[in-house]
């Protein structure tokens, strides 16, 4: 029996068909017809909808570039690749080649959606992509790479000029264009990202190499980037002013700075202001005052704040609520009362270490603890027959100790730790105990419980 | 001259290059007082070589920006009762002493422990638990952790670990290092070697050792546990003791002060100096670095492992065995003052879950000597804003048994070995907080699906609700900026990594 499915497949595959000849036979209004006849047959009448929207193509050169060229590959390259690439294939998924592509855009065998429609889209059982802190594509750019997955069967070939886009795939292939040539431009005058051009000034490697003289570890925070992760840990008893004056060399290349614990205040503080690529900033425990701080409060990039056990007090609110960027701030043990606290900017968390533990949302099973007085009483079942151990032994019959708990210490016995007397066989926690027993064994034998 | 002699000389010409390159380091280092073998991470980089900084800094790790600076790992050796613990199970009481089905066990292997056995009663837990509220829809915790209850909104409770080693060294020794076969680096091991230290003064690992109240009969643990395998000496972990002199001999014997001793590791380094010339071995030139790490450490150590100037309230938090030398709580305020100090990865390891019998007698004991402590470590390093680059995972090696091993009652039941479920948590350093990944079926014995299919992950696929050692791994390891795949080291003819070929980075727990 074919269900209905079936024949959507087999009308798809008809269209692939026609959609061919209609290529080979190149652009005629004719087919263009013969092509809206089949998919009427073929699909829902809302797809179709969209389908005959005919757009009047780009003017110009552009119709010869190929729809993947200059509609999808800028799309992928601009939200995905930058995890699907060769070197960070994050789920073994690559993007920026046709290999890794066709893994994901083809459909299951029974006709579902590929991959990266699932994806895209956020079916239930996908993830969806790219991440909710990245930069999502919209339904226009979704409705486009579903077009050309689904519609046009993920063709590298075809011109722009030779198929039919719906109309918000028409508006996503324009602001593309556009964005194309502001680069072009941007480029031209010399304002080219220079995101890879990482690099440092002689200047600047210098004072990393005297700070790291100075035993302050200096390293990049990331291997994408040029910020400079500064830690004085290992120095803080040995420095201050004259050395925090290199960070001044290294200037906004500065982005994680540790200076907790260091002999520095108010003197100081000018000495970082000047240091604005800064987004997290270590003071704890050093003796910076509010007046101090304010000197800071040009630090637009700072994002983390830790001021724990510092002078600083409610007078600092001010400041914190001038660092435009601050997302978080450290108060614990410094002088910043609860009210104070309340004073911060919304989008500023401040802790000041007052932990609120979790509360409990609902009672589960109750224990069934065994009481200790009652142990003796306790219901109890035999799982265990050794093998080969030492209850086998002796005169081949299968002994089994006749108690749950020992008589010397009051544990839970063990079978394999036994003694037979008066005609028991006696069962001992331990082999300590079993040694006790034989000594005295009358008057732990009178203490014995039997099962 | 034949070719296998020509070879080796062009061999041995090529080791003393490699070594004289070290030489020049370890002069430096001897050099003054102050040496530079710097922190300035980076894999396969010369170290604060002065001349290269800018190749150096710009060819390191790590690979992207991380979400945690350093490890804090709170091992339980011997494996903890998932299922008096954190896996809450109340069908359990109903299939009490029937027999786990055959259904449900699909064939595990079993240790020789309870292989003998004619039956496997189910056994049930005997604690109380209640459901605590975190970021999801709350998590279940036992009695015998009410402390540790209190911050699982910090938590991410995993209850979907796994792993294939059924007995302990092999097991131990896979999540420590990636192989269950010795000889591989450890997990602090790769994390040195990757990401470089940020203190000069103490060394990038630390391994502390706790006192425990459980089980007396633990087991062992051996020092290649936290050994560096083929990556260079350095990286190895270096372990206090919890009685004595944190590290052993580190204090100067009487009658020698520390000109005297400086003097002494000078002529000494001279040497090997002489002997790295000859042989041009870099293992010489590691032993140079760690002896110049021991002596700073005479200085760095006494004062970090002096707990004097903690204050009342702090003491208070962590519990009155904080006070105490050598106890889990007291190790737990040491490693938040190593994190403070920037050392990379602090294990501490406690002893005594493997409970094979009497879990009623033995698990309350080390539940209480962890249980304040986790709890405080977590609030503490949250108030001194310390939680967010700091990761915290705790956990064992494998799981424990639904069934009992041995006689079955309510106050001897014991549990042998699972390693297909079990649980571990993490906090801080970019997981996601208050949440829980994972579940089991209502025996504790698979882990499941939303719906209750067994899912029965392997290592090789990425299985979601699953989280095996090498997924624990990468992402470990994804959070402190490194691409697991990508922090390599070439030995015997091939690349090694701590995942080996599998690790998938377990994206569901990232914050």
């Amino acid at each position: 029996m074919y269900s209905v499915r079936d024949f959507m497949k087999i009308g798809d595959c008809l269209q692939v068909l026609l959609v061919g000849c209609f290529v080979l036979g190149g652009v005629g209004c004719g087919d263009e017809v013969a092509v809206e006849i089949i998919e009427d047959q073929a699909k829902s009448e809302v797809e179709v909808e969209v389908v005959v929207v005919v757009v009047d193509l780009v003017a110009g050169g552009d119709a010869d570039v190929s729809v993947f060229e200059g509609l999808i590959k800028p799309l992928l390259d601009d939200r995905c690749v930058s995890c699907h690439r060769e070197g960070k294939d994050k789920g073994d998924v690559r993007l920026d080649n046709r290999k890794g592509l066709a893994e994901v855009i083809l459909g299951e065998d029974d006709g579902e959606a590929s991959a990266i429609m699932n994806v895209l889209t956020g079916h239930e059982d996908f993830e969806q992509m790219p991440p909710k802190e990245k930069d999502r594509f919209d339904g226009d750019e979704v409705a486009a790479i579903k077009w050309w997955v689904e519609d046009l069967k993920g063709d590298y070939e075809k011109k722009i000029g030779e198929v039919k886009m719906p109309a918000e795939v028409k508006g996503v292939f324009e602001g593309l264009a556009k964005i194309q040539i502001d680069k072009a431009e941007a480029e031209k005058t010399g304002a080219a990202n220079d995101k890879k051009n990482v690099g440092y000034s002689a200047a600047a490697l210098a004072a990393v190499n005297q700070l790291r003289d100075k035993q302050v570890a200096v390293m990049r925070v990331s291997g994408d980037g040029q910020g400079l992760l500064v830690d004085f840990t290992a120095a803080v008893k040995r420095l201050g002013a004259e050395d925090l004056k290199l960070l001044e060399v290294i200037g906004a290349d500065v982005a994680w700075l540790k200076v907790a614990r260091m002999k520095i205040g108010d003197g100081e503080m000018k000495l970082l202001s000047g240091l604005n690529g800064l987004e997290r900033l270590d003071l704890s425990y050093t003796q910076v005052t509010d007046a101090g701080l304010k000197i800071l409060g040009g630090l637009e990039r700072l994002k983390v704040l830790h001021l724990v056990g510092t002078k600083i007090g409610d007078g600092g609110v001010a400041t914190l609520n001038e660092l435009a960027g601050l997302e978080k701030v450290y108060l614990y043990g410094s002088g910043v009362t609860g009210e104070g606290a309340k004073g911060l900017r919304d989008g500023v968390v401040a802790d000041r270490g007052e932990y609120q533990v979790s509360e409990v949302a609902e009672e589960g099973m109750k224990s069934i603890r065994p009481d200790a007085k009652k142990k003796a009483e306790m219901k109890v079942e035999k799982t265990k027959v050794s093998k080969g151990g030492a209850a086998a032994k002796g005169d081949g019959k299968v002994y089994q100790v006749a108690n749950v708990v020992c008589p010397v210490s009051g544990a839970g016995v063990k079978d394999e730790n036994f003694y037979d007397y008066g005609g028991k066989r006696v069962g001992f926690c331990c082999q300590k105990c079993r040694a006790k027993f034989i000594k005295e064994p009358k008057a732990f034998f009178a203490k014995l419980k039997l099962k | 001259m034949s070719d296998e002699i020509r070879n080796f000389e062009l061999n041995m010409t090529r080791r003393q290059l490699f070594g004289k390159a070290a030489f020049g380091l370890g002069s430096m280092a001897l050099g003054s007082l102050l040496s530079q073998d710097l922190m300035a991470g980076g894999v396969g980089v010369a170290k604060g070589s002065g001349k290269n900084v800018m190749e150096e800094l710009m060819s390191g790790t790590p690979h992207f920006a991380p979400k945690a600076k350093r490890v804090i790992y709170l091992f339980m050796s011997g494996a903890p009762s998932q299922l008096d613990m954190w896996d809450y199970k109340p069908k359990l009481r109903e299939y009490y002493n029937k027999d786990l089905p055959e259904s449900i066990r699909r064939g595990q292997r079993i240790t020789t422990m309870t292989s003998g056995q004619t039956r496997f009663p189910v056994a049930p837990s005997v604690y109380n638990f209640k459901k605590y509220k975190n970021n999801q829809d709350g998590v279940w915790v036992s009695e015998l952790l009410p402390h540790t209850a209190g911050v699982v909104k910090e938590l991410c409770v995993v209850k979907g670990m796994y792993t294939e080693a059924i007995n302990h060294d092999p097991a131990i020794t896979f999540i420590q290092t990636g192989s269950q076969l010795p000889g591989r680096p450890s997990m602090g091991a790769w994390v040195s070697y990757g990401l470089g230290s940020l203190n000069a003064d103490l060394p990038g690992y630390m391994v502390l050792h706790s006192s425990w109240t459980g089980r007396r009969n633990a087991q062992a643990l051996y020092s290649r546990l936290w050994g560096t395998g083929f990556l260079p000496s350095e990286h190895q972990g270096v372990s206090l003791r919890s009685q004595g002199d944190a590290v052993l001999y580190l204090s100067n014997p009487k009658g020698v002060n520390r000109k005297d001793r400086r003097r002494m590791l000078d002529a000494l380094g001279k040497l090997n100096h002489e002997q790295e010339d000859h042989f041009g071995d870099p293992e010489i030139a590691a032993r140079i670095k760690q002896y110049e790490m021991a002596y700073r450490m005479q200085a760095s150590v006494p004062e970090l492992t002096d707990l004097s100037d903690e204050d009342e309230k702090t003491y208070e938090m962590y519990g009155p065995d904080s006070r105490k030398k050598g106890t889990f709580a007291a190790n737990c305020l040491l490693a938040r003052r190593l994190a403070e100090k920037g050392v990379r990865f602090t294990q501490i390891f406690h002893r005594g879950w493997d409970n094979h019998e009497r879990i009623p007698t033995n698990l309350p004991k080390n539940c209480k000597d962890i249980d304040q402590p986790c709890a405080a470590l977590i609030k503490d390093l949250k108030r001194r804003g310390m939680l967010e680059d700091t990761l915290v995972v705790w956990g064992g090696e494998f799981g424990r048994t639904t069934y009992c091993q041995g006689t079955l009652s309510k106050e001897t039941y014991g549990r042998d070995h699972h390693p297909r479920c079990y649980t571990m948590w993490m906090a801080g350093g970019g997981i996601k907080p208050g949440i829980t990944y994972g579940q089991t079926d209502d025996y504790g014995y698979n882990i499941v699906d939303a719906s209750g299919r067994v899912l029965d992950p392997k290592p090789e696929k990425f299985t979601k609700g699953a989280m095996h050692i090498h997924d624990l791994n990468a992402t470990m390891l994804h959070l402190m900026g490194i691409n697991h795949k990508k922090l390599t080291y070439r030995y015997q003819g091939r690349d090694f990594r701590i995942t080996d070929l599998d690790g998938h980075v377990v994206k569901d727990i990232l914050a």
